[in-house]
């Protein structure tokens, strides 16, 4: 066991040595996926061959800037920044030397007018301690965002209801409205029938009595009221016994009867107009993009406010954003697959600009509230809003997997270092 | 009114009297249009080919007879002036007439007779004073809008230009900045910490740039207002008495009166750093609005019976202590006597010295700047809209609220030559245009341009969309960043070419005929122009424009600067224009043979990070395999040049096979560390066999590595000698 161990730890110093050898055999302002190309005695860029020592001679020898990644020689060369604790990254070649500290291990200012301190143990503390922050608020804001998905699983396509139904009941609600609308045509038609022979009976009292009695029955013929010659005046004897004749009831029992399934009828056709906009309501909701899974869903048909010290700004996600009672832009669409922004356009007219439009930027949060209003040109707005819909885990999985970190580790760095995350590597 | 008539004998073209946005040979006026009028206005959205008065008057004309030989005439008056012009080209001996007639004041005439262009600018600079030497950073980029919003705005701006590698100096903030436009102050709601926001922009190198107008807000809150009320510094109603009121951006306001030495001292005052709050050393000063601007009179300017007290044209008690005042101030003239002599005793009517008021303004704001330092020793910046005669002693002047529009950016030529030969070196148009909105093309075309414009500022209203840079597509963002790379490469130049300027009167963007005084072809060319004597500039200002026919002047070569393509003489036609191509990205630009040009060319985000680059010399030999240049060098922010002579001047020669880097002027004590790092030499017949120098700091003799380049260029690699040493690099072939 005692061998194995040894071997072990030979190898880890190998390992450890090789390491190194290849940081240092990269030159200044390499990548190391790049210190291959660097390592022989010659170089090539291009159709062009030049020797190893014209390498960072603060000379640009190379048309594509390749042979001086770690001077300003060249125009168009990028400086890698190792970084060591923090994240590597290139800075223009016209950044090296400057007198300016781009990167945080000061590697771009070591031949220039001032030397930089290495920060990237604080900066890197300080990026770990703020991923773990976000990454706890990830974790909040997708726990809700997880419910917000399977409330739309449940609603999503529907609006509350499913289409088809909706359909269907409009379907039934048009029939229903339908028969009705034909028994108070049947019933107009007899009352109207009535009508005549009442008139008739009218023409021939006519000689007999001049003055006749001022009280006649009515019925509601036609939907705008109109009102004809039924209302003629006949003695109330004649007229009962001429409809009796005719019908077998009394003609303010038919009256009645119309008049009630007249207002059945209209009932009907509020209902049927309520199934219609609900039907193309449902529709349209059907036609919105709300993001994979559908997280946004649950913003639908909401409101959110910003009170800022000039106006209050209002957000209806999928329908519009308003300054005060100004307009400033209908939904358009998302601007991109990535789900993040969506635009809002043909807002008010500005005075010599154009119509007011609107971008609001989704953030991950573990609330929906808008957190910023910006107005980067005249009439064109830019909304920041969080909400736990934004919240994207594996964004972060992937930035912890560039630093070589995981979730795990994070947390096991936190609690070694009491959330300071202030070791050194 | 007084009036006087001159006549330039064998004459047909006279230039100068700006501001006009009219073509830089005079046209004749008499019987066809109104003429030339000076007055200065601020007008709105102004229309081009037009007499109609502008932003700033300097009434100095030039004619540049057919015998090559120039005259200058300069009328020293402030009031309201009218110049009317008629040619008689159809003469066997050509004449101009010009008609001179002012509204108030005395014929205080000048006559200089030159005879050279140059000769006639360094005698009317005698007369004027010679124009300032601009800070380095200022005649690098400038970024401008109105309005950038707020601190974070700024920053987002600031960090923009460096995500997108785009080089700039300076960041401005327009009138949106203040309190309610009260000058002097900040929105602190938008602006909650400005001196940190500026320390951040000046970590980076660069500086800021607010601006300050003339008009105080009657409001008896403000500091400013109180003072000026209770100092009696303000501009009076015709009862002499009552303070004159108008209107501006903040409403009712009120005018100092800067005819007077008293005024202006209280003004410089404003700038110290305890009295402007929030402000610091990294802040300099734009004045607008100084016609003066006054929306609610005729012509929105002040009404012609408004009351001044007392005044004097030059010298200010403020600046008679500093060393550099003895540089920068004219000797006083028959019209400032009379003027001083008037004294705070008598008042006057503003008729009588309208066109100056802006002028005052300028001389007050920079007199603040130099004072607010505590060494006095930081040359200040100042942007004025207005100016007068003399105006180049305070710093730079910008052609007013200009169109996103071709016709415009075309228009910016022979609006800047005119202002360049009437001594206001310091000049630009703004990029992009003011009003509306340029597409991309404009910007490409205007941004190539203003990289050979003295003043260099993308400026934007603020009803129009968001042009930065970096907001276009890509193709567009490259061609400007080239632009811009362009002029931050030849800084070394422009900065020799100011500091000639501030010793001779010769301004840097210059006519054809500035240098080519006896090649009568180019008495009518304003579409192109010199930038010293060694680079021909023709801007491109039509769209979907991707060749052009340039003049070529002289008996030399000329060699186009990015592709080093050689034009040469013998094959021109006899109208000696030839079509060139004008790619996109490329504007038309030539290096004169017999010329050599000192050049940065390692791409930095801003003029401060370029301090110690490496030069690289490049060389286009004439006929003779001769050429010359020369180089100036000094701290860039301080006068220890102008009053200590702390500063380099170096002489580069190549004749007989020879390139000698000579001195005119060395110092001790400014230390300059930059090296060259190479050699280019366009126009060479044969390839040297070997290229050497002796170093002068070690005495070894080092062979230099060449290369050919493309159109028989040779490059010399890497003589890392110090440019400010004397050195030799022998070619032998």
């Amino acid at each position: 066991a005692g061998v194995t161990m040894m071997t072990r730890l030979w190898l880890v110093a190998l390992v450890s040595l090789l390491c190194i050898q290849s940081l240092l055999a990269s030159p200044l302002g390499v990548h190391p996926n790049e210190a291959g190309k660097y390592s022989g005695d010659s170089f090539k860029c291009g159709a062009v061959s030049i020797k190893s020592s014209q390498i960072n001679d603060n000379y640009c020898d190379c048309a594509d800037g390749s042979d001086e990644p770690g001077t300003n020689a060249c125009a168009n060369s990028k400086f890698w920044c190792v970084n060591r604790g923090y994240i590597g990254k290139y800075v223009f070649s016209s950044f090296v030397n400057d007198g300016i500290c781009d990167c945080c291990d000061g590697s771009d200012e070591t031949n220039g007018p001032k030397a930089c301190e290495n920060t990237c143990m604080s900066v890197g503390s300080a990026h770990r301690k703020k991923m773990y922050e976000d990454l706890k608020r990830f974790r909040e804001g997708a726990a809700i965002k997880q419910k917000w998905i399977e409330y739309a699983k449940e609603n999503r396509g529907t609006g509350g209801v499913s289409i088809q139904a909706e359909k269907e009941a409009v379907e039934l609600l048009n029939q229903q409205h339908e028969a009705l609308k034909t028994q108070v045509d049947n019933l107009k038609d007899a009352l109207k029938k009535a009508r005549k022979l009442i008139e008739e009976a009218d023409k021939a009292k006519e000689r007999i009595d001049d003055n006749s009695d001022s009280n006649g029955f009515e019925f509601d013929d036609e939907d705008d009221g109109d009102k004809d010659d039924a209302e003629k005046e006949l003695s109330l004897q004649d007229r009962f016994s001429i409809f009796q004749e005719a019908h077998g009831k009394t003609p303010q029992e038919l009256v009645d009867e119309h008049n009630r399934l007249k207002r059945e009828r209209d009932d009907l056709r509020s209902k049927l107009n309520d199934a219609e906009g609900k039907l193309k309501s449902a529709e349209k909701l059907q036609a919105l993009n709300f993001g994979p899974d559908d997280a946004y869903f649950y913003l639908y048909e909401k409101t959110f406010e910003l009170r800022h010290p000039q106006y209050t700004y209002t957000l209806r996600p999928f329908s519009e954003v308003k300054q005060a009672h100004t307009t400033i832009g209908e939904y358009e669409g998302w601007s991109d697959d990535t789900f993040t922004t969506q635009l809002y356009k043909r807002g008010q007219r500005c005075w010599g600009i154009g119509e007011r439009e609107t971008s609001v930027k989704y953030e991950c949060g573990s609330e929906t509230k808008i957190i910023a209003i910006d107005e980067p040109s005249p009439c064109v707005y830019a909304m920041t809003v969080e909400t736990p819909a934004a919240c994207n885990i594996e964004a972060i999985h992937k930035v912890l997997q560039e630093l070589g970190l995981s979730e795990e580790k994070l947390k096991e760095e936190f609690e070694k270092t009491n959330g300071l995350f202030n070791w050194v590597w | 009114s007084v009036g006087i008539d001159f006549t330039f004998h064998n004459t047909e073209n006279v230039y100068g009297i700006p501001e006009h946005a009219s073509s830089f040979s005079l046209k004749t006026t008499v019987g066809k249009t109104d003429p030339y009028r000076l007055y200065n206005l601020d007008v709105f959205e102004y229309e081009l080919d037009q007499t109609m008065a502008l932003y700033g008057s300097v009434p100095f004309m030039l004619a540049q007879r057919k015998d090559g030989k120039t005259v200058g005439l300069f009328f020293l008056n402030a009031s309201e002036m009218w110049i009317d012009i008629q040619h008689f080209s159809e003469l066997s001996i050509p004449k101009v007439e010009t008609h001179w007639f002012s509204e108030s004041g005395v014929l205080d005439f000048f006559v200089l007779t030159g005879p050279t262009p140059k000769d006639v600018m360094s005698q009317y600079a005698k007369l004027t004073g010679l124009p300032q030497l601009p800070p380095t950073f200022s005649i690098a980029y400038h970024q401008c809008r109105w309005n950038y919003r707020d601190q974070e705005d700024v920053a987002t701006v600031d960090s923009k230009f460096d995500e997108n590698d785009i080089p700039y100096d300076v960041i401005w903030l327009d009138i949106e900045h203040t309190d309610g436009k009260r000058y002097f102050t900040w929105d602190v709601t938008k602006f909650p910490d400005s001196t940190k926001m500026i320390d951040s922009i000046a970590a980076k190198g660069r500086k800021m740039v607010t601006i300050v107008d003339p008009h105080i807000k009657q409001d008896s809150h403000y500091r400013l207002y109180d003072s000026a009320s209770s100092g009696d510094l303000l501009v009076k109603n015709s009862d002499s008495n009552s303070e004159f009121q108008g209107s501006c951006w903040p409403g009712n306001s009120v005018y100092p009166d800067f005819s007077s030495p008293r005024v202006r001292q209280w003004w410089a005052d404003q700038f110290q750093l305890d009295k402007y709050r929030g402000s610091t050393l990294d802040l300099f000063t734009w004045n607008d609005m100084n016609e003066p601007s006054v929306f609610n009179f005729p012509e929105v300017t002040m009404p012609k019976d408004a009351r001044h007290n007392g005044g004097s044209c030059g010298s200010d008690l403020a600046l008679s202590s500093l060393p550099y005042s003895s540089r920068s101030t004219p000797p006083s003239s028959p019209f400032c006597k009379d003027l001083e002599a008037l004294g705070d005793k008598h008042p006057f009517e503003h008729r009588d010295v309208h066109n100056m008021y802006g002028f005052w303004l300028h001389q007050a704001t920079f007199t603040g700047l130099i004072l607010r330092d505590p060494n006095h020793n930081q040359r200040p910046f100042v942007l004025s809209r207005a100016f007068f005669a003399g105006s180049q002693r305070y710093g730079a002047i910008w052609t007013g609220d200009n169109g996103a529009e071709w016709s415009h950016l075309a228009a910016a030529q022979p609006m800047l030559l005119s202002l360049s030969v009437a001594g206001i070196s310091f000049c630009g148009a703004d990029v992009g245009g003011f009003f509306g909105n340029p597409d991309a093309e404009l910007m490409e075309r205007w941004y190539q341009a203003g990289a050979f414009h003295p003043f260099f500022r993308g400026h934007a209203h603020l009803d129009s969309k968001r042009r930065e840079p970096y907001l276009f597509p890509e193709k567009t963002t490259n061609i400007i960043r080239s632009a811009l790379r362009q002029r931050y490469s030849l800084l070394p130049l422009w900065y020799t070419l100011f500091h000639e300027a501030s010793v001779s009167g010769v301004s840097p963007m210059r006519p054809l005929w500035f240098e080519f005084p006896s090649e009568t072809k180019t008495f009518s060319i304003e579409d192109q122009f010199l930038v010293g004597s060694d680079l021909l500039v023709k801007p491109i200002t039509t769209s979907n424009t991707f060749s052009t026919n340039v003049y070529f002047p002289g008996s030399e070569k000329w060699f186009e600067l990015d592709t080093w393509t050689v034009v040469d003489p013998a094959s021109l036609p006899p109208s000696r224009y030839q079509k060139v191509d004008a790619p996109a990205e490329r504007i038309p630009v030539f290096q004169r043979g017999g010329s050599i040009v000192p050049r940065r060319e390692r791409p930095r985000r801003s003029s401060q990070a370029m301090i110690n680059d490496p030069f690289t010399l490049l060389v286009a030999l004439d006929s003779k395999a001769s050429a010359k240049g020369e180089l100036y060098l000094d701290d860039g922010v301080s006068f220890d040049a102008q009053t200590k002579k702390f500063f380099h001047q170096r002489l580069f020669s190549f004749s007989d096979g020879k390139l000698v880097s000579s001195t005119i002027h060395k110092s001790e004590e400014y230390k300059d560390l930059s090296q060259l790092e190479r050699i280019v030499v366009l126009g060479l017949t044969s390839r040297p066999s070997s290229v050497s120098v002796v170093d002068p700091r070690t005495g070894e003799t080092r062979v230099l590595e060449t290369q050919l380049g493309p159109n028989n260029s040779l490059i010399v690699k890497k003589p890392n000698v110090f440019v400010t040493d004397d050195w030799t690099i022998s070619f032998s072939f």
